[in-house]
């Protein structure tokens, strides 16, 4: 029987020929894709000039009104452009056509006024009244007769020195928002996988072909196969619907990637692997346990419950990585799989915490896989109404001498 | 072509041996000590009535479920997965994927039993198209007729000429040109030497067709054996008898006989029930005095008066 492919091997092989070939597994795929690329590039192409920068035109006042705008608005992180117009009507006229965000238009030694086309943001109004007091502040001392050397050192920042206390409680250095998505992308690929595994071994269940498979196979070898070739298929679905997403992206340069997103979405990657592992075999062994096949989504419902449980926990600990809370959450197995990554990409796990939250998961992956795979053949061939786990737990149980 | 090749590579002829089974569901009682033996060369039904257990002990045989207690055997040693490839089973209902084309699902199926993918293609392309679906191999099984959906089953169950073909409920639901395409399937099967058990609930559709039964009921075997000599050994005697009397009497003729027992009566004659000690040319006599005798023979029991005698039920 050498050279002979394994049974898992051979089911698994099924599984992805005829996920390669279903329609519906296409177009889902080509939906993700689509879904993906206009993620990244409809706010390019939609969200004006698809760069950062703020433009402030100004009208009247001193001299050096603009440059102190700019500096004002590099003070509080904005990318300011200010440049001079000719009138407040011509002011008005360019923020009405959008080429610039905002226009200043100083009437008197006191009074501005700052023209918008909607609202005013905080950073930016915060930078336009302290370029206008910076300007005028200059202009005082100018007038008091302070050489412009000493004006410059006067109205410059100083120096400052940076002492941090507790190192460990340094702002983390990756991102809320890739941490977010990172949870989401793995919530939605964990449950449409997890449904597939279930639906699948629902389906041999219902259509009797596990009976004619049992006879040659194993039933672990039928739980492995179809788990791995369907985990497959998703991984490669995921890969497919990222990658363009990844390379539009830096293509077109629409999106500054903060420099946590490429091992971010690595981990999310080995995330994925651990967290199906961990519940394709759990939606396989309740698969099997259903009377028809449209009770799978019933069946499943607790396994949706936690994911969704490790969803929120992920959102939440994308923002406080460092609570105790979220520390805990992420060691936790059934939720480490979606929390544990928007840690990571919140830049506030080490290598350490995460190989131990990879270990305990895989261990646990182990355990349900075993546990799954007895569920599974005690539920597979108890065909007609559904099933309990707990009958098919007890008819699982091993055989008394 | 034929599907089955001949000659068994010199080894002892297959005899599958199910020793003493016995399953229970909870409370109830599936097989209780089931033990029969199965050889292979000859047509064997497993008879009767549903919910007999019948299915259950294909089960067994096939590893989908275990037994509480006993052991099956093949040539002599306990039935393992390996001898289970070698092995054909045709589930009751479906045991297809109902998206997947015909012709994907055998090859399938062949290499799941051993086979590399060129031979499984070769043997499913043989195969469809003896069994007259090979225009339907890129369908999808939910796409076919039900005759032509159990004819891609039984190609699923013959694919790797199997040594031994077990077939559950076969004949459900089939027309009759498909059940005679079956049983000339499963005889030729025989007669190249393989061993081929099929069940069924319809114990006299099959009559003809077996040459051996088993025929169980609540779990046990109650008859077992060659067709002919369970026929034989039935103390059961009747007549078959049509008289035309000259008087309208109809059958007041064979009231008259001691011993003598009416089944049924019709207008193409009645049978008559003979205790043992009643001779048959004695009627004879008594029929050709009430009138003319258009119809007279012994008629052997059917599998089904056999039954009820066996479990003793009126």
């Amino acid at each position: 029987m050498s050279g002979r492919r394994s049974g898992a091997g051979l089911v698994a092989e099924r599984e992805i020929r005829e996920y390669a070939r279903s329609r519906s597994f296409r177009i889902t795929t080509i939906i993700l894709l689509i879904a993906s690329v206009a993620a990244v590039t409809l706010p390019a192409v939609f969200g004006g000039d698809g760069s950062d920068t703020t433009d402030v035109a100004v009208a009247g006042g001193p001299p050096g009104l603009t440059d102190a705008i700019a500096a004002a608005g590099t003070g509080v992180g904005l990318e300011l452009r200010a440049r001079g117009i000719g009138s407040p009507g011509a002011a008005e006229a360019a923020v009405a056509d959008e080429s610039v965000d905002a226009a200043v238009v100083v009437s008197g030694e006191s009074a501005a006024r700052v023209v918008v086309r909607s609202e005013l943001p905080d950073d930016l109004g915060a930078a336009i009244s302290q370029g206008l007091s910076l300007a005028r502040v200059r202009a005082a001392l100018g007038g008091a007769g302070v050489t412009p050397a000493r004006v410059d050192e006067l109205t410059s920042p100083p120096a400052v020195d940076v002492s941090v206390i507790d190192p460990d409680r340094s702002p983390p250095s990756g991102d809320t928002g890739i941490g977010v998505l990172v949870a989401v992308v793995l919530y939605v690929a964990l449950l449409l996988a997890g449904t597939m595994v279930a639906s699948g071994v629902a389906e041999e269940k219902t259509s009797r072909v596990s009976e004619v498979l049992l006879a040659s196979l194993r039933p672990i070898d039928l739980l492995v196969g179809k788990v791995a070739g369907i985990g497959l298929m998703s991984l490669a679905q995921l890969l497919v619907a990222a990658a363009p997403a990844l390379i539009a992206a830096l293509a077109i340069g629409a999106v500054d990637l903060p420099d946590a997103t490429a091992s971010a979405l690595g981990w999310g990657l080995v995330w994925f692997v651990a967290g199906y592992a961990l519940y394709a075999a759990a939606y396989g062994a309740l698969g099997a346990l259903v009377g028809r096949q449209q009770e799978v989504g019933q069946v499943t419902a607790p396994l949706a419950m936690l994911l969704l449980a490790g969803y929120l926990a992920g959102a939440y600990a994308a923002s406080e990585p460092d609570a105790t809370l979220a520390a805990t959450l992420s060691f936790l197995p059934p939720l480490s799989p979606l929390v544990m990554p928007a840690r990571i990409a919140a830049g506030a796990v080490g290598p350490g915490e995460i190989v131990l939250a990879l270990a305990l998961t895989l261990a646990s992956a182990a355990a349900i896989l075993a546990l799954g795979a007895r569920i599974y053949r005690a539920g597979i061939v108890q065909t007609g109404a559904r099933i309990s786990l707990r009958t098919a737990l007890r008819g699982a149980s091993p055989r008394g001498a | 072509m034929g599907a089955f090749s001949e000659g068994d590579d010199g080894k002892p002829p297959g005899v599958l041996e199910i020793d003493r089974l016995s399953k229970r569901y909870g409370e109830r009682v599936a097989l209780r000590d089931l033990t029969l033996s199965v050889p292979a060369g000859q047509v064997v039904g497993l008879l009767g009535p549903n919910g007999s257990g019948k299915t259950t002990a294909m089960r067994i045989v096939f590893g989908v479920i275990d037994a509480d207690s006993g052991e099956v055997r093949y040539r002599g040693a306990p039935i393992d997965a390996d001898v289970r490839r070698r092995f054909g089973y045709m589930p009751e209902e479906r045991g297809l994927y109902p998206d997947m084309r015909v012709h994907d699902q055998l090859v399938y199926f062949a290499r799941l039993s051993g086979l590399d993918r060129v031979t499984a293609a070769r043997r499913a392309d043989a195969l469809l198209e003896r069994l007259g679906i090979a225009d339907r191999s890129r369908d999808e099984v939910q796409k076919l007729s039900l005759g032509n959906q159990q004819r891609a089953q039984l190609a699923a169950a013959l694919v790797h000429e199997p040594e031994a073909l077990v077939l559950d409920e076969p004949f459900s639901g089939l027309d009759p040109l498909a059940v005679a395409g079956l049983s000339e399937i499963a005889e030729e099967a025989a007669r190249a030497g393989r061993l081929v058990l099929f069940s069924s609930h319809q114990l006299d559709l099959v009559e003809g067709l077996c040459e051996s039964v088993a025929v169980i009921d609540r779990g046990s075997l109650v008859m077992e054996g060659r067709v002919d000599d369970l026929k034989a050994a039935s103390p059961r005697r009747e007549l078959r008898v049509a008289v035309r009397t000259g008087n309208g009497d109809g059958d007041g003729w064979a009231r008259g006989i001691s011993g003598v027992r009416i089944v049924s009566a019709g207008a193409d004659g009645m049978r008559l029930s003979l205790d043992p000690e009643v001779e048959p040319l004695a009627v004879l006599d008594a029929a050709r005095r009430a009138g003319e005798v258009r119809d007279f023979g012994l008629e052997l029991p059917s599998l089904t008066e056999l039954f009820m005698d066996a479990v003793e039920r009126p």
